[in-house]
């Protein structure tokens, strides 16, 4: 699993750390690093409580159904 | 290349944010004529065969809708400019009371107006409810803020105009914020007057709600640098606008539960005034509405009655 932290968007919360059931994260020096990447099972609770969204995870396809309402994506994409 | 800035219910801040371009607007208007503009020249209607129109404000009154309807079919481009035509703004607030009581408090109540107690019946009547211009026409871009920053700005007009593609951070505030966050013990929510938050650290585990985590950033986290908590003026980060179940107050109630460990009924139990803290930039947004746990219907209702 690739994950990629954002240093200069994460804020030091440590909200991923204490979020994630897989302890895939540590703060260092006022940073989260994923320091266990491949623990990772790829539920992205962490994208959900990262203030920063700060947290990209590469080559993820969650099973859950993401796209819902097509007004929503129609704007979203349209956001510059 | 022709350009247009179209106004709805809003304050026109906006246009002037445009205007804080300051001399870069002369390489603009080398390239682009601006051919109206209610607010910077005395155009009264829009002429056809528009490029690129910008539409800053909402859909509040029967004169906004038509108006968004006309400059639509002028323009190749529509770009909502602004809080308040993405997602209805402080405009959109207006639904937090009857229209009675709204025109009643505007003729009858305030000090400034005339002694006769009149109300015109010559002015354009209101629509049911506020509306962000992209719940009613088909827009091409959303740039939020309220008003956007002159520094996104300077980037976005001139990439507009020439075509050009740029990358911006589609991160929250939070992530341009240089204070510290972490966990926090005995937190009480405090009002802005109840102190003076310290500099260095976030200021919602202060206590103060600062709404940055929940909020579209690319302002600089200018407020939080400057001692003031996040209001939300930028509109919700696009996490929350992409999520059907995830909505501005959901999200800032499970932060601060998780920040400070305390659960999230007692959270709850400390805020105020919702519609004020929490929405006052997105209650006229139908796609802001339509969120499954948004609590935007519910203070609609029990407030407008």
């Amino acid at each position: 699993m690739e994950i990629h932290v954002d240093k200069d968007a994460c804020v030091g919360c440590g909200l991923c750390v204490k979020d994630c059931p897989m302890h895939v994260y540590e703060l260092q020096d006022n940073v989260s690093v994923a320091v266990r990447p491949n623990n990772c099972m790829g539920c992205l609770s962490c994208h959900e409580i990262c203030p920063a969204q700060a947290l990209e995870h590469r080559g993820i396809y969650a099973a859950r159904r993401h796209y819902i309402d097509i007004k929503v994506c129609e704007m979203l994409r349209k956001v510059i | 290349m022709k350009i247009a800035i179209e106004e709805l219910a809003g304050c026109s801040g906006c246009t002037i944010a445009v205007l804080d371009l300051h001399e870069m607007l002369l390489d603009i208007v080398a390239e682009a004529d601006i051919v109206y503009s209610p607010v910077i020249m005395d155009v009264k209607e829009p002429p056809e065969g528009i490029d690129i129109a910008f539409v800053t404000g909402a859909v509040r009154n029967e004169e906004n809708r038509e108006r968004l309807e006309k400059i639509r079919k002028r323009a190749k481009t529509l770009v909502a400019l602004g809080t308040c035509a993405c997602y209805g703004g402080i405009s959109g607030l207006s639904m937090l009371n009857s229209n009675e009581d709204l025109f009643s408090y505007v003729y009858r109540e305030t000090e400034t107006t005339k002694p006769d107690g009149v109300i015109p019946t010559d002015v354009p009547p209101f629509l049911y409810r506020a509306f962000a211009v992209g719940d009613l026409a088909k827009i091409d871009y959303y740039v939020t803020g309220c008003p956007p920053k002159e520094a996104l700005l300077k980037q976005i007009i001139p990439a507009l105009v020439t075509g050009d593609t740029l990358e911006l951070s589609r991160k929250s505030v939070c992530s341009e914020c240089d204070r510290k966050m972490g966990q926090v013990e005995n937190w009480t929510l405090k009002r802005r007057h109840e102190g003076v938050p310290d500099r260095e650290h976030c200021l919602l585990g202060q206590g103060y709600l600062c709404l940055g985590s929940v909020t579209f950033g690319r302002c600089g986290a200018s407020c939080p640098k400057n001692n003031i908590p996040c209001h939300g003026c930028n509109g919700p980060s696009l996490d929350i606008l992409r999520e059907p179940c995830r909505d501005i107050y959901g999200m800032m109630v499970r932060r601060i539960s998780d920040l400070t460990d305390k659960p999230q009924k007692e959270v709850e139990k400390e805020l105020y005034d919702v519609a004020h803290t929490m929405y006052a930039f997105t209650i006229g947004s139908l796609i802001m509405e339509d969120k499954e746990n948004s609590k935007i219907r519910d203070l609609v209702k029990e407030r407008s009655r």
